[in-house]
């Protein structure tokens, strides 16, 4: 989506995701697996996981790999990011 | 004059201040600003502890953070004999100082090779230890008691007897005072209560909630921001460049133009690219021009030949090449590769006659305020650098050259100016990881067992330029490192073939260094040797190793962990490398799948490592978890080409990495030891390749030698 087709629309940002219950369970389970390495991808990879969450409450391994394909990870937290997922789509 | 005077004669061998020194230190990390304000007096016993009346305890990093975890576990090792909980702490970057914070195996404020928690792993439990003696003496002193009657816990000194307890911050008047004791013990690894134990990251919090600041975050009071292009063809030069198009554009404010870029500064970003956009720039090309990916190869092929110089020579390679004919010999090629960090180059400076302030995350950091210092014009003292949080760094910001860059064009702007690069400026003008060409020749005896091990080493010399210190007659050790291999063979030699890049390409250091180069042809090679000599890759090794307690030790469990002697289904095999570097030793063991049509699918990467004395167990998961997942994007991706002189490849759709749905399910095996502790943040990359070269071959009957990985040799049908 070009950014301009969000100018009127409203626009939720990683500093106020966890005023969503999404976000507040995948946040949390961001802490708990211990997820992020550099972190400069992990706010992306947080509204993500929402996005997917919100569409999809319990999702497979598969249903999290599609989503979040997506997103890149240089420093590889692929696996703790699958964990967090599930342990989020748990809680 | 305050009783923290630094002139105080009598308190001269320690370190006290004012906590103004606060000011340059960089941003506090941490999760709440520290209560101690500038002006709050503070004890500061060394470099890396402050303590102020109330409020946190300041750890100051020495290390950056790059996402390997350095922060955490500093802060462990200075908490474990400081006697304070990690709630108890904040922690700051350090200033750009390296008379007080550089690394003392690399003798500069550095942050690479995996070197960090061997460089302080001593250092940083000294300074905690020190410290907390001083505040456990001044307690005593105070309460007229033998020190040895009072401890020391979570943050205050404690005399049971008494029941008397007071917390650290109230006893810096009192340290003041105190003689600094020499050679405080260290706590035995037994009576440890932080060191070792799964720890949450302490900058986890502020990188989930979206408040961390990486160097992209620096935003000065009146910065503008500036697009770049960089001349596409390495050693060319700006030739001519029309300002209107850009001008035009609104928000744009000016054009900057250095010897072989322009840049375009305006007031927000978005119009700073579509200044850039609207330019019609013209190239000097200069003398790569007509340099293509066949000529460096070429170029790299010739060396195979080129003149070398000796390394390692131990017994007779030459005569038993005579006597145990036939040789083997095997080629192996890698490519060229970029770091392709996720956070985007950038530079924020604000320059002034009186003085400079950058703002930026460097792996670096006295060099990156040494380069500034040279292209203003100031003196050192006048450039102040503040360091980030590194969004990435795998080597790449090792190297200052986007500081300079950013330098050149901030010193023709007026108010502080952040230069951002493009990921396509990113990927075309990195300092690469250079081709990487090795030729093995080796020979069995009558059992299989290599007896002897050639090993020719091709490549550029990196620390020629940027260590020295690392190079000895001309060889450079980094790219020699390992090449030799940890196997017992009696004669072994090895040489290196100085092989750089064309003039004007930057070649650096690159996730893994020396090892990533030598470990795929060492691992291959003893992989061939074994099916050459028909013994099993896992029992020839083995035999290989018996020198090696901790190399066999990690092969062991990663053997175990993988069931090794289970038949894998038909299209499937396993295969093996080991890594001994940093201090460390690694066993990695990776199962594929190869369809006829040659689609490969890394089914299982289980990998045991011996780092010895582990700071967090989770730290280590994580980061092997890491090297491996880079070491995968290489393998099977990883590869720049160049055509007219300049890199043809611009973003991850023509220069993948590895994505989640890629991702196998990786295991990480820590074997206990009580040996120093070693690094870890490269050790899972240089295995990778290997591993598949060897688990391939076992299904395919197909020997890679080459990278990436082309799955079209893979075919079977
Ligand atoms: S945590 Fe570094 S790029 Fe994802």
């Amino acid at each position: 989506m070009p950014v301009a087709d969000a100018a009127s629309k409203p626009i939720t940002t990683i500093e106020a995701i966890g005023e969503t219950a999404e976000g507040a369970r995948l946040q949390k389970a961001w802490l708990d697996i211990d997820v992020v390495q550099c972190g400069y991808c992990q706010s992306g990879q947080i509204m993500s996981a929402v996005a997917l969450l919100v569409g999809n409450p319990s999702p497979t391994d598969d249903d999290i790999d599609a989503v979040m394909a997506g997103n890149i990870c240089r420093c590889g937290t692929y696996p703790r990011i699958r964990a967090a997922i599930m342990l989020a789509a748990q809680g | 004059m305050s009783i923290f005077d630094k002139t105080n004669a009598a308190v001269s061998r320690r370190q006290f201040l004012i906590g103004a020194s606060l000011t340059g230190a960089g941003l506090v990390i941490g999760l709440q600003p520290s209560p101690s304000s500038a002006a709050a007096e503070a004890f500061e016993p060394s470099a890396f502890i402050r303590i102020p009346v109330d409020g946190k305890i300041v750890f100051v990093m020495p290390s950056v953070e790059m996402g390997q975890g350095i922060y955490t576990a500093v802060a462990m090792l200075l908490a474990e004999e400081l006697e304070v909980t990690l709630d108890q702490v904040t922690l700051e970057h350090a200033p750009a100082d390296p008379e007080r914070y550089a690394n003392p195996l690399l003798g500069d404020q550095i942050t690479g090779g995996s070197l960090a928690i061997r460089a302080v792993y001593e250092q940083m439990r000294k300074a905690g230890a020190t410290a907390r003696m001083i505040l456990v003496n001044a307690a005593a002193r105070g309460w007229e008691v033998a020190p040895d009657t009072c401890k020391a816990e979570a943050g205050h000194v404690v005399h049971a007897a008494s029941g008397r307890r007071a917390s650290y911050g109230s006893l810096i008047h009192a340290a003041v005072s105190e003689t600094v004791p020499q050679d405080v013990p260290l706590k035995p690894a037994s009576s440890f209560s932080l060191i070792g134990q799964p720890v949450r990251r302490l900058d986890s919090p502020e990188k989930v909630n979206g408040t961390a600041k990486f160097g992209i975050d620096a935003r000065p009071e009146g910065v503008s921001y500036a697009a770049i292009a960089i001349c596409p063809h390495f050693g060319g030069k700006l030739r001519s460049v029309e300002d209107g198009p850009a001008m035009a554009v609104k928000g744009v404010k000016q054009v900057v133009r250095i010897e072989d870029a322009v840049a375009v500064v305006a007031d927000n970003t978005g119009a700073a690219r579509k200044g850039l956009a609207a330019l019609s720039i013209e190239w000097d090309p200069g003398p790569n021009a007509a340099l293509s990916q066949a000529d460096l190869e070429k170029l790299a092929e010739d060396a195979i030949n080129g003149s070398a110089l000796p390394h390692i020579q131990e017994g007779d390679v030459a005569k038993a090449e005579i006597e145990h004919g036939p040789v083997h010999e095997f080629v192996y090629r890698q490519p060229i590769l970029t770091h392709s960090a996720m956070e985007p180059m950038n530079c924020t400076l604000h320059v002034r006659s009186d003085g400079c302030d950058v703002w930026v995350g460097t792996q670096i950091m006295g060099r990156a305020r040494q380069a500034v210092a040279d292209v203003t014009g100031l003196p050192l003292p006048k450039v102040v650098v503040h360091n980030h949080l590194l969004g990435g760094g795998f080597g790449r910001r090792l190297d200052v050259d986007g500081v300079i860059l950013a330098a050149k064009i901030a010193k023709q702007v007026d108010g502080p100016v952040k230069v951002t690069w493009s990921r396509e400026e990113d990927i075309r003008h990195d300092c690469y990881r250079y081709l990487n060409y090795s030729k093995v020749t080796a020979t069995l005896g009558a059992d299989g067992m290599p007896v002897s091990w050639r090993h020719r080493v091709i490549g550029p010399s990196v620390m020629a330029r940027w260590l020295p210190a690392f190079t000895r007659d001309g060889i450079d050790l980094d790219i020699m490192a390992g090449a030799e291999t940890p196997y017992a063979i009696p004669n072994k030699y090895t040489d290196f073939v100085r092989h750089e890049a064309p003039d004007g390409m930057l070649t650096g250091n690159w996730r893994g260094v020396g090892a990533t180069r030598n470990i795929p042809v060492i691992e291959g090679g003893i992989d061939e040797l074994a099916h050459a000599a028909g013994v099993d890759p896992l029992e020839y090794r083995r035999r290989l190793l018996q020198h090696k307690p901790r190399l066999l030790g990690a092969l062991h469990v990663a053997a175990e962990k993988a069931g090794w002697t289970t038949a894998l289904p038909q299209g499937q095999g396993r295969g093996i490398a080991l890594t001994e570097d940093f201090g460390s030793f690694a066993a990695m063991i990776s199962e594929v799948t190869v369809g006829n049509d040659g689609m490969l699918k890394i089914d299982r990467i289980i990998c045991a490592v011996d780092c010895g004395q582990v700071i967090n167990p989770d730290t280590v998961e994580a980061q092997i978890q890491s090297g491996i997942i880079y070491g995968l994007s290489a393998a099977l991706y990883g590869r720049i080409t160049v055509h007219n002189g300049a890199v043809v490849e611009s973003n991850f759709d023509d220069s993948p990495v590895l994505r989640i749905n890629e991702t196998p399910r990786i295991e990480v095996h820590i074997v206990p030891s009580s040996e120093a502790p070693g690094g870890i943040g490269e050790l899972g990359t240089p295995g990778v390749a290997p591993s598949l070269f060897n688990a391939i071959f076992v299904v395919t009957g197909k020997r890679l030698r080459s990278l990436p990985i082309d799955h079209n040799e893979l075919r079977r049908v």
